[in-house]
C-alpha cells in the first residue's frame, strides 16, 4: 500500500510539473503589454517546479534538514549574486 | 552488527533517516557548488539578453519545450527506478533506467539540433549573446552527457548483478540526486533563456 502511494505521489508530481510547464509556455506566448506580470508568473512557475523536484524527487521533504541547508544556503547566495550582477 | 551499519541499512531500505550518509552528503555539497556555478552563468546571460533582444528572438521555443518535457519525464523515470530497487524489483528498475537514458539522449540530440539551427541563423560564439548562450546551455548539456555516462555505468553494474537490491539502492539514489539537479537547472534555464522575453 505504501509502495503504491509513493508511486502515485511521484506520478502526481510529474503531472503537476507537466501542467505548470504547459501554463508557462502558454503565458510566454500571451501578448502582455507590460512584461513584468509575465516575468513574475514565469519565475513563480519555475520556483514551484524546482521545489516539487527537490522536495519529492530529491527527497528533501523526508530527509535530514542538513541536506536542505547544504543546497539552500548557496541558492540564496547565488540568487543574491545574480540579482547584483543583473542590476 | 554495529549501530552505524544498522542505521546505514535502515537508511538504505527507507531512503531517509536522521543520520547523514557521507556519500549523499558529498553529492549535496557538490550540488551546492554547482548552484553557485550556474547562478553566475544565468546572471551573465540575463544581463546580455537584455542588451541583445534581436538574437533572443531566434531561439526555438517549441523545440526546447519538447526538450523540457523529455527531461521532466526522465526525472520521473529516475525516481521510479529508485523506488523499484528499494522494493527489490530489479527488472522494473532496469526498464526505468533504460528509459531515463534514452530520454536524456533525446534531450541532447534536441540541444544539438537547436545549436545547429542557431549557428545557421548567425548566432555564433563571436557575439556576446552567443557566447553566453552557448556557454550556459553547453555546460548544462555537458552535465547531461556526464549523467548519461554515469547511468551507463549503473546499467552495466545492474547487468553484472552488482546492483541487485535495496542494499545497493544508494548508488541509484546518488545518481538520481545528480540527475534531478540537472533537471532543476534546466527548469530555470528554460524559463530565463527561452520563456522570459
Amino acid at each position: 500500500m505504501e509502495k503504491l502511494l509513493r508511486q502515485q505521489k511521484y506520478l502526481l508530481v510529474f503531472v503537476a510539473l507537466v501542467i505548470i510547464t504547459a501554463v508557462e509556455v502558454t503565458v510566454s506566448y500571451l501578448p502582455f503589454t507590460d512584461r513584468t506580470p509575465q516575468t513574475i508568473i514565469l519565475v513563480i512557475g519555475s520556483l514551484c517546479k524546482a521545489s516539487l523536484v527537490m522536495l519529492y524527487y530529491m527527497h528533501l521533504r523526508d530527509d535530514s534538514r542538513w541536506y536542505a541547508l547544504l543546497v539552500g544556503f548557496p541558492l540564496v547566495i547565488g540568487v543574491l549574486l545574480s540579482v547584483t550582477f543583473v542590476l | 552488527m554495529s549501530v552505524t551499519s544498522v542505521a546505514s541499512q535502515q537508511q538504505t531500505h527507507q531512503g531517509h533517516s536522521g543520520t547523514l550518509d557521507h556519500r549523499k552528503l558529498g553529492m549535496w555539497l557538490f550540488i551546492g557548488s554547482e548552484v553557485m556555478f550556474f547562478a553566475g552563468f544565468i546572471a551573465a546571460f540575463v544581463h546580455f539578453k537584455v542588451l541583445n533582444p534581436a538574437e533572443s528572438a531566434l531561439l526555438d521555443i517549441p523545440l526546447t519545450t519538447v526538450n523540457s518535457f523529455l527531461l521532466l519525464t526522465s526525472s520521473f523515470t529516475v525516481v521510479s527506478a529508485l523506488a523499484a530497487i528499494r522494493e527489490r524489483a530489479v527488472r522494473r528498475m532496469w526498464h526505468f533506467l533504460i528509459a531515463t537514458w534514452f530520454l536524456g539522449a533525446a534531450f541532447l540530440m534536441g540541444q544539438a539540433l537547436e545549436f545547429s539551427k542557431l549557428f545557421y541563423e548567425g548566432v555564433t560564439l563571436h557575439s556576446v549573446f552567443g557566447c553566453t548562450f552557448f556557454s550556459v546551455t553547453g555546460f548544462h548539456g555537458f552535465h547531461v552527457l556526464i549523467g548519461l555516462l554515469w547511468l551507463l555505468l549503473i546499467l552495466v553494474k545492474t547487468f553484472r548483478r552488482k546492483i541487485a537490491g535495496p542494499e545497493q539502492a544508494m548508488q541509484v539514489e546518488i545518481f538520481g540526486l545528480y540527475w534531478h539537479f540537472v533537471d532543476v537547472v534546466w527548469i530555470f534555464l528554460f524559463a530565463v533563456i527561452y520563456l522570459i522575453r
